[in-house]
């Protein structure tokens, strides 16, 4: 080859231009996007479309002085958004989002509470259409038989074959001690009318146990119309070797709401177990149901705790549990919401708060755990946030495999504000290609 | 003191005395070549050549000739060796003449014929010719790729901040138009973004500053005579971005009690050369003039350096200098575009040609560029 030729070669080599082609465009593999308005934005949890659109619900609070309201925003694939609205306007005092869902019919479902008074909070269950706009809405505030409202919190909103069930807890029998919860599961037509304790379909008792404090995090169906549910949660009630630590319980449900087996105990009687999220294991990595929460020492010392229940069909035997080590560890004093996500690869993603980085701030850690055996299938959490407080949301997996988690972070340094954040990372939860 | 007055006034004496005896010395000297000039001049005029050279050589060897009277009396030698049918002389006058001004052009007009034939087979161009410059830039973001923290569409612009560079270079002078350059600059260069309407009222504001070295490398056109000779330049340049930084870096929370007040987020400037990509390429055009003094040039040059190569090493976008997610993403929502960069600079130099008299040889460059005579072709039509 004569030199002319290479010295074009070489030319045109170093003066190739770099251009918008040149790049697969980064926010189809990864980014991190912030939203809200003024004031501080919450990220709680979110839904995933067929289309890669993503709606993310929140709560919001435009200052100090106003009252919280619950914010949600859809984002495209790339994480533009498409829409954003404020619910809750019309209701008194701090709204608070706890879960969203999908209904197979389209409709966007939302449940949250608000502060209705006193040591007086209700539930509030509303359906959005495609376009955020709300459809329909429910309040559900509890009085117990004196006439005196009760304190209801929401914790998870189930989509059941004929209508939803929300799982939470309730001071409605508090036995006069205002710390006392019973575990609460709210049941709902499709038309989000909530089906009475009394008449021709009935549902009921709405709260379940005993002079102790008990909460209901998650209700699932054990399959569809079968009428018959399992419900997650923790209690403080002692039991053979418990002698009053909270620990994870779960009981079934009959079809009218009645208790038909349980409680069983999942936990260490050396440490407080707060269950937060329930997902379901798939048959390849063994069926059951995946447990997780918080475990918190009598050092102080927090870390993120796993139990496994199975197979799918429980049969409330301690041969049923499994109760796996602390994967992650959540630095001190730290009581943050857990995320748990399976994925196609029958891994599981955990996603946690966590302190341990710099032990002053809060951070956002996502794990990885095996399918089998639920140990780290990654060495270390990775870790996102920035030098103030960061919080988990909820963490979900793409159809190719890339991972998105929304969460909240603080912008703007130690005296930022909060702002939902939504990270799309790929399959090994990094911010590249 | 009357003893120090005495020590001056023959101090005084002493150094006057030796400056006109100096003066004595050389302008006689200078003088005599003068006449010595005229009278071969005279000599060759009355056709007697084979004097000429022992007539001029005491001046010459001594060096009692101004560089115009060298280039007199070498030009007066050549043409009287051509007569002689001296050509190895005449040669070798000629090249001391182009020595003695290596800007020297014989013309039809103003020389004689058989000597502007013989400065044909003579070349003084430079073949290299060093130079320095310094001078001042400022750089503009060309985004590829807008990659923002926000979900909602921003508004932003640029702000030009001022850097400083400076360099060497050499020219590789192909003839006494063209030429082959290269030159080695430090360059900082710094540029600023400002982003309005985060979360409806805040602002961002963003400022990097970085240190390049530069290795532009062009082909040059340029006039090759007059006192001021304009020129212009086209090429391209390796650019080696070996540090960046993020200092004064602001996201403004305007409104943050929702009474009008703005809370500030800034800090210690961000540390950016992992984030930045290190080999860099970009096109190079430019231009300018320079003026003669002496043998030597100063000279002012306005170059545009397009940006060819994306800055931002993707890899490590999000991330710090320790491989940890960079919390600068959330204390500032601050991640890169994919961008170009380029650079408009103005700089101020000093060229010494290194000027070589020699013989025409065949052009090297010229053998690039001929069609390889194909073995065997039959070169009949």
């Amino acid at each position: 080859m004569r030199p002319i030729y290479i010295i074009i070669i070489f030319l045109s080599i170093l003066s190739s231009c770099d251009t918008e082609s040149s790049f697969p465009i980064p926010e189809d593999n990864y980014f991190v996007k912030f939203y809200g308005n003024e004031g501080e934005q919450e990220g709680v949890d979110f839904i995933l479309n067929t289309d890669g659109s993503v709606i993310m619900v929140g709560n919001s609070r435009k200052t100090a002085t106003d009252q919280q309201l619950i914010y949600a925003v859809k984002v495209d694939a790339q994480g533009a958004v498409l829409w954003q609205h404020y619910y809750g306007t019309s209701l008194p005092g701090d709204k608070t989002a706890k879960d969203i869902e999908l209904h197979s019919d389209g409709r966007i479902m939302v449940v949250g509470e608000f502060v209705n008074g006193t040591n007086d909070s209700d539930i509030y269950l509303f359906s959005l259409n495609a376009d955020g706009v709300l459809q329909d809405s429910v309040t559900v505030g509890l009085v117990d038989n004196n006439g005196v409202k009760t304190d209801e919190h929401a914790n998870s909103l189930t989509i059941i074959s004929d209508g939803f069930i929300v799982a939470g807890s309730t001071t409605l029998e508090n036995f006069f001690i205002s710390t006392v919860r019973n575990a609460m599961h709210l049941r709902f037509d499709n038309s989000l009318n909530e089906i009475p304790q009394t008449g021709t379909v009935t549902w009921g008792p709405r709260n379940y146990g005993e002079n102790y404090d008990d909460v209901a995090v998650k209700v699932l169906e054990l399959t569809p119309g079968a009428n018959s549910f399992y419900v997650f949660g923790y209690s403080n009630q002692p039991y053979q070797q418990y002698t009053g630590d909270f620990n994870y319980w779960y009981y079934s449900l009959s079809g009218d709401g009645v208790p038909s087996d349980g409680p069983f105990y999942a936990g260490k009687t050396s440490e407080d177990e707060l269950l937060k999220a329930v997902e379901i294991s798939p048959v390849q990595s063994g069926p059951g149901y995946i447990l997780s929460g918080t475990a918190t020492r009598t050092t102080g010392e927090t870390q993120s705790y796993l139990v496994k229940l199975a197979p799918s069909t429980l049969s409330f035997t301690t041969t049923d549990i499994r109760i796996e080590t602390n994967p992650t560890d959540m630095g001190n004093n730290v009581s943050g919401s857990i995320s748990t996500k399976n994925l196609l690869s029958q891994e599981f993603m955990l996603l946690t708060n966590d302190n341990t980085v710099s032990n002053v701030d809060m951070n956002l850690a996502l794990t990885k755990l095996t399918r089998n055996s639920l140990t780290k299938a990654w060495q270390v959490p990775l870790i996102f946030g920035g030098e103030s407080d960061d919080f988990a949301g909820s963490v979900s997996e793409l159809p190719d495999g890339r991972i998105l988690v929304v969460g909240t972070m603080t912008v703007g340094g130690l005296s930022g504000q909060k702002k939902m954040v939504l990270m799309k990372l790929n399959a090994e939860g990094k911010l590249t290609k | 003191m009357r003893r120090h007055r005495l020590f001056f006034l023959s101090l005084t004496i002493i150094t006057l005395s030796s400056t006109a005896l100096k003066a004595q010395n050389t302008q006689p000297a200078a003088t005599d070549c003068e006449q010595i000039l005229i009278q071969a001049d005279d000599e060759f005029n009355a056709g007697r050549y084979y004097g000429i050279p022992s007539l001029l050589q005491n001046c010459l060897d001594k060096g009692n000739f101004s560089n115009e009277q060298q280039v007199r009396a070498y030009l007066l030698l050549a043409q009287a060796y051509l007569i002689l049918d001296d050509p190895i002389a005449a040669d070798d006058s000629y090249l001391k003449l182009l020595k003695a001004d290596p800007e020297f052009e014989a013309s039809m007009s103003q020389h004689p014929i058989d000597i502007y034939y013989l400065s044909k087979k003579f070349i003084a161009t430079p073949i290299f010719t060093p130079h320095v410059r310094i001078g001042l830039n400022t750089s503009l973001p060309r985004t590829i790729y807008d990659i923002n923290t926000s979900g909602t569409t921003l508004t932003g612009n640029d702000v030009l901040k001022v850097g400083v560079q400076a360099g060497i270079g050499v020219d590789w002078n192909i003839d006494t138009h063209w030429s082959l350059c290269i030159e080695g600059n430090y360059a900082y260069k710094a540029f600023k973004q400002d982003n309005e309407f985060f979360f409806d009222l805040d602002q961002q504001s963003i400022v990097e500053k970085q240190n390049w070295l530069d290795i532009p490398m062009y082909i040059k056109y340029a006039d090759d005579s007059g006192k001021i000779r304009p020129f212009g330049y086209a090429g391209f340049a390796v650019n080696l971005l070996w540090s960046a930084r993020g200092p004064d870096w602001l996201l403004k929370n305007n409104n943050s009690d929702g009474k009008g007040s703005a809370q500030e987020a800034n800090g210690n400037a961000e540390v950016l050369t992992p984030k930045r990509n290190l080999f860099n390429t970009s096109l190079v055009f430019g231009g300018g003039v320079k003026y003669k003094i002496g043998k030597d040039f100063v000279y002012a040059d306005l170059r545009y350096m397009a940006g060819l190569t994306n800055l931002t090493n993707l890899e490590n976008n999000y991330y710090d200098d320790k491989g940890n997610f960079d919390p600068a993403v959330a204390k500032y929502a601050q991640a890169s575009d994919i961008f170009r960069l380029d650079n408009l600079s103005i700089s101020f130099g000093y060229i010494h040609p290194i000027y070589n008299p020699r013989k025409k040889s065949k052009p090297r460059l010229g053998t690039l560029f001929k069609k390889k005579k194909e073995v065997g072709k039959d070169e009949t039509p």
